[in-house]
């Protein structure tokens, strides 16, 4: 019991050195996380700091294929936060699969909206994405007016709720005995407008988020119905994000947000096009 | 030196309905007789202390100019607008117009209003008197008893010319007021005011009664000797009112949050005015010569940045007056004649402190003094002269000599020079060559999953809930505590039936003089506490006349009294009136349970 504590704490401290002494070599690394593994009886199931650590491992070594396994099964294993999907979405485009990368850290701003790196490797790999097609993004207004709601990440948003709610009613609750008092009033005032603009991006990402697919094949095409045998309206190509409107269980309908310069491409399709990919085709990103 | 006035609050709704009255009677008597071409109308004849009425100006036609108001030296006039009305009558047009004053009375007694005059149409028309009756605020006598009131004080009313005299306002509050603004702190011409700080806010206790306390000092200078009159000061305030415009409806939550965002509509306006203050001022005794018109306690100083140094060389002298008193009239003392020194004065640095008692206030006057000749030197004392009011004449304060020591000059400064580099040229633009994926995160928050688990969890749910909750029993409470503060017999009324019936539940059984004497108590205390009046002092008729004016059957409060007089017989050893047995069952715990049980359910809901 006390081996099966320590182990992770120990990976957990190797982690850490390892964060702030990136001199250390990969063979300085490796047999220290071999020493918190058991010796023998059945495979244990590997910790999350674990996978972690050799995942990272692996990206430095230049084995992304394993790099990626093991950062997939962290998620797996309900591990889920911004720098796991930025990992991820490194390792997928250093394996050559820009669809799951641009999908990742699409994740990753998801959870680290202020995140800069992240925002720089996703433009770093929608660069690479052959079709001229925006991403579907809000417009620069709305995320200028609703910064907080753009620029707070959802748990950060429901603490942030919760912290201006506390002070909310603990400053009412002094009023009570103060009734008088301008500062109480007004703190109170603001608190509450504060949390009801919380409140109001709570509701916003729980009602009025929309999915967005993107594209993994390099080459896929977009049915008019449903079904192998209907008409190909279109193609789009990997790394492409649209909007997804409805979802079967093998076939997902997508939108197109814009075409930015489609009256200069000869037959290139504009806003609001529509049409049907099978779900293998796309990663979905909710 | 103090006094001090209540206010009442204002009824907008009734001057309002007088207004529309006054409307709708106009064009009624057009038609049977021509209208007076000035009209004054007061909304109420008599007014109490501390209240205010509306008085309107109303003229037929268009006015050259405004009205003149008849002389109002008793009470505060407060102009409120003007209406223009047009009516149209049979094909008639006619024009008004109504000036609006708010009169607030500053004495009691009964007081005949002049006539007012205005021009149309180049002659002068005049309205007929009227008497006003202000009477004294009923109730209001008993400090303890007030909610709210204003009280001016000042720090001496025998001062002498140009003597700080600290005034102090204070308005005292218990219960929950809003918006507040002094209408009026005007001294006039005879003092010079300086504030003193912002408003303090604190507690205090009279007679043990916990007030909430705002106060405003300011600094007053009498500028001629006789006698000045300070004149009242009004506040305006917002005062809570919400059992008296809404008995029949409970407060909700929702009322905090309107109450917060200031549309709760149950405040009404109070005006609180203070007495009139008088001043007697002495006159100051001549001036001996150097006095520049200090008046207070004040010191000098004075010191030199270097005693030492060569001729050519300078030193600052630094001269600091300062005090408490009329700062204002600092100004730099005579320094004596210094041959032996070139001087250069500087800008002299001033400071009033006003965030303490008391006005204070410095100046520090500087001269850079470069010593001409070599030798011992010295800047002799300075002198100040002011008027001390504590001692009724004039002192001087003088600083002490300054001795320095100058040597002859070395000789000339040689200058440091230092060139500059000239600036670069032939800057390159920075191209991008190459371009790649930002590394890795390494940090130990990849293996944190960021949406809350387990025991954190409940932590934020628990964050999330039980605030409100917490609030709204604090809420419930405080209004209760309220409740029990305006009304204290409203606490011992609603455990009446409890209290009674748990001593009851203690009562020792038998017909001794102990268990009759608690029975008595246990009955009396009840009727008491139920009834809002002191239990034990009652005896069985009081108690059964008490019983029968709050609605109780005759035959129900005869039985009481019946029993509270043999319990009192039984409790000084005489014969019980009504027989040995009976008593004892009556004064049984199940006995007295009952009697007290059917009483509580015929008061029941039934106000003292």
């Amino acid at each position: 019991m006390r081996r099966a504590v320590m182990g992770p704490v120990a990976v957990l401290i190797l982690s850490g050195a390892v964060a702030t002494a990136p001199a250390l070599s990969q063979d300085e690394e490796r047999p220290v996380v071999s020493e918190a593994q058991p010796a023998d009886g059945p495979p244990a199931v590997p910790e999350p700091a674990e996978l972690w650590v050799n995942g990272n491992a692996a990206y430095e070594a230049g084995d992304f294929g394993r790099a990626v396994a093991l950062y997939r099964e962290m998620r797996e294993m309900g591990v889920d936060n911004g720098h796991l999907h930025y990992n991820l979405g490194n390792a997928y485009l250093r394996a050559g699969e820009l669809g799951r990368s641009i999908a990742s850290y699409r994740r990753a701003l998801k959870l680290l909206p202020r995140d800069e790196d992240a925002s720089a490797n996703l433009t770093f790999a929608r660069r690479s994405a052959r079709d001229e097609i925006a991403p579907p993004e809000p417009p620069v207004l709305l995320r200028t007016v609703l910064f907080w709601h753009y620029s707070l990440a959802p748990v950060e948003v429901m603490r942030s709720a919760v912290l201006v709610g506390l002070g909310f009613w603990i400053v009412l609750a002094v009023r009570l005995y103060r009734p008088a008092s301008e500062v109480l009033r007004w703190s109170a005032v603001c608190l509450l407008v504060i949390g009801l603009a919380l409140a109001g991006s709570l509701v916003a990402h729980a009602a009025f988020s929309f999915p967005v697919a993107v594209v993994l094949p390099q080459e896929i095409d977009l049915h008019a119905a449903a079904g192998e045998g209907s008409v190909v309206r279109f193609r789009l190509h990997a790394g492409t994000e649209v909007r997804v409107i409805e979802q079967r269980p093998e076939w997902v309908r997508i939108e197109l947000p814009s075409v930015p310069s489609v009256s200069e491409t000869p037959g290139a399709v504009g806003d609001g096009q529509r049409g049907w990919s099978k779900r293998e085709y796309l990663e979905i990103v909710e | 030196m103090g006094g001090s006035t209540r206010g009442r609050s204002l009824d907008w709704r009734r001057a309002a309905v007088l207004v529309v009255w006054a409307s709708c009677l106009g064009p009624a008597g057009a038609e049977a007789q021509e209208p007076a071409p000035i009209q004054v109308t007061v909304d109420r004849s008599q007014v109490a202390l501390g209240d205010q009425l509306y008085l309107t100006i109303r003229i037929e036609g268009s006015p050259d100019e405004p009205p003149g108001l008849p002389a109002l030296p008793d009470f505060r006039v407060l102009s409120r607008g003007e209406r223009r009305d047009m009516q149209i009558i049979n094909g008639r047009v006619s024009n008004s117009t109504s000036y609006n004053y708010l009169l607030i009375p500053t004495r009691a007694g009964t007081f005949e209003i002049g006539p007012a005059t205005a021009l149309v149409d180049g002659a002068e028309v005049r309205s007929r008197p009227f008497t006003i009756q202000v009477t004294d605020a009923e109730g209001q006598n008993d400090e303890q008893d007030r909610d709210l009131f204003v009280v001016s004080t000042v720090s001496t009313d025998r001062p002498w010319q140009g003597q700080q005299v600290i005034y102090t306002w204070r308005f005292y509050s218990r219960v929950p007021v809003g918006q507040g603004s002094i209408e009026s702190m005007d001294f006039g011409s005879d003092v010079v005011v300086e504030d003193l700080g912002d408003v303090r806010q604190f507690s205090t206790s009279i007679d043990g009664v916990q007030y909430s306390v705002n106060e405003v000092r300011k600094a007053l200078f009498p500028q001629r000797p006789g006698e000045v009159t300070l004149p009242q000061t009004q506040l305006r305030v917002q005062v809570e009112v919400e059992e008296a415009r809404r008995p029949s409806r409970r407060r909700s939550i929702f009322d905090e949050f309107d109450s917060l965002l200031g549309s709760g509509g149950r405040w009404a306006t109070k005006y609180l005015l203070t007495e009139p203050l008088t001043l007697d001022v002495r006159p100051l005794p001549p001036a001996p010569d150097g006095w520049n018109g200090l008046v207070g306690d004040f010191d000098i100083r004075a010191s030199l940045s270097r005693r030492e140094l060569q001729v050519g060389q300078s030193a600052t002298l630094e001269v600091r007056v300062g005090g408490t008193g009329n700062v204002q009239l600092l100004t730099e003392p005579d320094i004596p004649e210094l041959p032996a020194f070139k001087i250069y004065p500087d800008q002299p640095d001033a400071s009033i402190d006003r965030s303490g008692h008391l006005l204070t206030g410095r100046k520090v006057f500087r001269r850079a003094l470069v010593p001409l000749v070599a030798g011992p030197l010295d800047v002799p004392p300075i002198d100040l002269v002011y008027f001390d009011p504590e001692l009724g004449d004039y002192a001087t304060r003088s600083t002490e000599r300054i001795d320095l020591d100058v040597n002859p000059a070395d000789g000339e400064e040689e200058l440091m020079l230092t060139e500059s580099l000239a600036p670069t040229t032939g800057k390159v633009a920075v191209r991008i060559l190459a371009d790649d994926i930002l590394p890795t995160r390494r940090t130990a928050a990849g293996i944190v999953s960021v949406t809350p688990q387990g025991w954190r969890l409940w932590v934020w749910f628990a964050c999330g809930v039980l605030p409100p909750l917490i609030y709204l029993a604090l809420l419930a409470h405080h209004r209760r505590e309220r409740r029990y503060a305006a009304d204290r017999t409203l606490r011992p009324r609603q455990r009446a039936l409890r209290d009674a019936l748990s001593m009851a539940r203690k009562l020792r059984s038998g017909a001794g003089p102990a268990s009759a004497a608690e029975a008595s108590r246990i009955v009396r205390g009840y009727v008491g506490d139920k009834l809002g009046v002191e239990g034990s002092a009652l005896t069985p008729a009081e108690a059964e006349a008490a019983l029968v004016r709050a609605g109780v059957d005759s035959a129900l409060a005869a039985r009481c009294r019946a029993l509270l007089e043999r319990l009192e017989a039984a409790q000084y050893g005489l014969t019980p009136v009504a027989g040995g047995g009976g008593f004892a069952a009556e004064t049984s715990t199940e006995g007295l349970s009952d009697l007290i049980k059917t009483l509580d359910r015929q008061l029941r809901g039934r106000q003292p």
